[in-house]
């Protein structure tokens, strides 16, 4: 075969790899310059918390093994979950807990626990998907321990 | 009886043993430039590289060139998605509003996450008011 034929066939090969991956490295970067970038997915789920029975609920076996390790409770009960994209909103819990959710910034948000209307805990947040951030422990009425348990998807 | 000299034998020896007739000189030349011809493509061939050693310096050109292209699109472009998972979530910043007794801030060794650890939260206990951490 002619050398010069196969370098123009080799040069068209590798022309139309990059072609090709071109739009794979500027799509994205493009589609976040539009703003393009879907919203961050949080679940906000109250826990109960004890120290008597030895139960555990399912939906809760992503942040049981987190618990466990930093906590002295042996039993975990789900009170509530709350789905809802990252944003400044009002997130009503059960027990006469709400969430207030500000200050928006990328991932990073100020979040408030209220009971009853009253501010208990206010903290400023940065949430990844993987990592999620528990915070309590508020007194219930019947004895357990409430944890406001925050996950990003 | 003569004694030959020189002369007799140089005589004698043309007669028994002639020259032969040289070549004409079209074809003595004409076969030199065949040899030359032929010294000529054994020079290029030995100083050509062979096929096979050419397509592995083009495809390692290549290799090279594509490696080149697609590290600096990923340096010039990096992907959303490391950006938003970005260093590990942290507490930025707490105020506990009401009485309490402590706080601890927890990391899971072996599982990730953040536990922030309030104890000893008084419920019926006058708003504390709002500080800056």
């Amino acid at each position: 075969m002619n050398i010069f034929t196969r370098t123009s066939r080799m040069a068209a090969i590798l022309g139309g790899a990059i072609l090709l991956l071109t739009p794979a490295f500027t799509l994205p970067a493009a589609a976040q310059a539009g703003g393009g970038q879907a919203p961050i997915m949080v679940a906000a789920r109250l826990v109960a918390a004890s120290s008597t029975g030895n139960t555990v609920s399912p939906e809760l076996a992503d942040v049981v093994p987190l618990l466990q390790e930093t906590l002295r409770f042996t039993s975990y009960q789900l009170a509530c979950a709350r789905h809802f994209p990252l944003g400044e909103r009002i997130v009503k819990l059960e027990k006469g807990l709400t969430l207030g959710i500000s200050k928006v910034e990328n991932n990073e948000c100020t979040v408030t626990v209220n009971r009853q209307g009253r501010p208990l805990v206010s903290m400023r947040v940065r949430l990844a998907p993987g990592h999620p951030v528990v915070v309590g422990s508020i007194p219930d009425a019947d004895g357990s321990s409430l944890f406001v348990v925050l996950t990003a998807k | 009886m003569k004694t030959p000299d020189m002369n007799d034998i140089r005589r004698e020896l043309r007669t028994r043993y002639a020259a032969p007739e040289p070549p004409p000189a079209a074809d003595f030349w004409a076969e030199a430039n065949a040899r030359l011809d032929l010294e000529l493509q054994e020079r290029m061939r030995r100083a050509r590289l062979t096929r096979a050693q050419f397509r592995m310096v083009w495809t390692a050109t290549a290799a090279a060139a594509g490696f080149m292209f697609v590290l600096s699109l990923t340096w010039l472009n990096p992907r959303p998605d490391a950006a938003v998972a970005g260093p590990a979530p942290a507490v930025q910043s707490l105020d506990v509003r009401v009485g309490h007794r402590g706080v601890l801030m927890l990391e899971g060794n072996r599982h990730k996450g953040t536990v922030v650890f309030v104890s000893g939260i008084q419920n019926d206990s006058e708003p504390v008011p709002a500080s800056v951490h």
